[in-house]
């Protein structure tokens, strides 16, 4: 994504008074400030960047109350799994959880997104800048806002930056943007206690798509009827992903939030599916390792996820790699045969074996050996 | 069944010029409206970017994020 100078990003264009409909209303309804004052910096004095942050919605409700109301819910505004999750590891001790709360505040709550860092900026987490002289955009611009913050992994997992990874089939032969999958229903949708991110009402399936795969008649109808419900479709059709760990954090010396990572790599691993459930029932579903670690919450507290093991640190994911062809669905052997991509005993770090016996595949689950 | 009469040159006459004035009195938008203060600064890079540089020029050498994270978010 190219850098905007200072300017670019506060630069309206004139056509949006007259050819927006929210070029109607005078800047200083939503961003405050004082039009009449003469000198540019006290003029500014007030002035909020974001209207739609972070009472989300909160002048934009007017016009568009249902959206609104569902989008101050969504898990772009709420990052509720984030609390979830947390608070599930998180030590009970309320002085200790307070302390977690507060690095998750300022740390992981930071990367929200809004009304107006979607439709009308990049995200302040990239820095900002109009999208379009202040035009409203109904689909946000997929590289200037969704993997302007998606950058690390679905980015480069879809777009093929990974190295010796294609990029993702839907877009390497269908130019298939983020929203043709991921819809403004799901994008709004109300999940307030969301446990994770497929908890989201309206996201999107592959057999949304793929309705007929199925059918007697569609391509490798005998593979997909005897794989359905045992394993995911990404266990077959996606490529390596990105996978991090220990992740720490804290303030600088002035007093700016900042990460450090430990490690990430590409990996492909499949476990058993955390999230079963009659919309997932499948047993084997692609897992990631997500970079919590038992200290992460150090520089707040000691002890911080002191329920460590409560979830598992391998959690189902969907990543952004599918291809026709992978090396897992070449040959029935590749996978019957080729244990080592299941995520067993022996592969998972000794301080994380209680945290994911859940997903853990047991020697008596493995799939049979010999299949031709 | 009647044929339409043809509108006379005067009767057209006197339509542009209801548009016309109706065009130039339409009141502009409110954003227009401040024009002497936000918006005739903001759709201006010749201001804007004397502007910005006057605004950067008070912040030199105040960090505005920490630039120690390293890894991938």
């Amino acid at each position: 994504m190219e850098p905007l100078a200072p300017h670019e990003k506060v630069f309206v264009l004139p056509e949006f008074a007259t050819e927006d409909i929210h070029g109607d209303m005078g800047c200083h309804e939503c961003h405050g400030g004082d039009p009449s004052d003469g000198d540019m910096l006290t003029a500014h004095d007030g002035v909020v960047r974001d209207p739609s942050y972070p009472v989300l919605g909160s002048v934009c409700e007017d016009c568009h109350p249902e959206i609104a109301e569902t989008a101050s819910q969504s898990l772009h505004a709420t990052l509720a799994p984030y609390e979830s999750m947390i608070t599930a590891r998180a030590s009970h001790d309320p002085e200790v959880l307070a302390e977690v709360n507060a690095g998750r505040e300022t740390h992981c709550n930071t990367c929200h997104a809004s009304c107006g860092q979607c439709h009308v900026s990049r995200p302040a987490y990239v820095g900002g800048g109009l999208l379009a002289g202040h035009f409203f955009e109904g689909k946000p611009p997929m590289r200037e806002v969704c993997t302007a913050c998606h950058g690390s992994r679905v980015e480069r997992e879809y777009f093929g930056k990974n190295e010796g990874i294609p990029p993702d089939v839907h877009w390497r032969k269908r130019f298939m943007e983020c929203a043709s999958c991921h819809s403004g229903e799901e994008m709004h949708g109300s999940a307030p206690n969301a446990m994770s991110r497929y908890d989201a009402p309206n996201a999107p399936t592959c057999v949304g798509c793929h309705q007929d795969i199925y059918a007697p008649d569609a391509a490798n109808a005998e593979q997909h009827e005897l794989h359905r419900d045992l394993v995911s479709c990404h266990v077959c059709h996606a490529m390596p992903y990105k996978n991090c760990w220990g992740c720490h954090f804290a303030l600088d010396d002035h007093g700016f939030p900042f990460f450090r990572n430990d490690e990430s790599y590409q990996d492909f691993v499949v476990g058993l599916n955390p999230l079963a459930s009659e919309s997932r029932p499948e047993r084997f579903v692609v897992l990631r390792h997500v970079p919590v670690a038992e200290d992460s919450f150090r520089f707040y507290v000691d002890g911080g996820l002191s329920n460590y093991s409560a979830l598992p640190t391998w959690k189902m994911a969907t990543p952004h790699t599918i291809q026709r062809r992978t090396p897992q669905n070449e040959s029935c052997g590749n996978c019957h045969d080729n244990h080592e991509w299941f995520l067993q005993q022996d592969n998972v770090r000794p301080e994380e074996q209680a945290a994911n016996q859940g997903v853990i595949v047991g020697q008596d689950m493995l799939p049979m050996q010999g299949v031709e | 069944m009647r044929k339409a009469s043809k509108p006379s040159s005067k009767w057209l006459l006197g339509l542009a010029v209801a548009v016309l004035v109706l065009v130039a009195a339409w009141p502009a938008s409110r954003a227009e409206q401040e024009s002497d203060q936000c918006f005739a600064c903001h759709t201006n890079p010749a201001r804007l970017i004397p502007a910005m540089r006057e605004v950067l020029r008070a912040n030199v050498g105040v960090p505005s994020g920490s630039a120690e994270s390293e890894g991938e978010g």
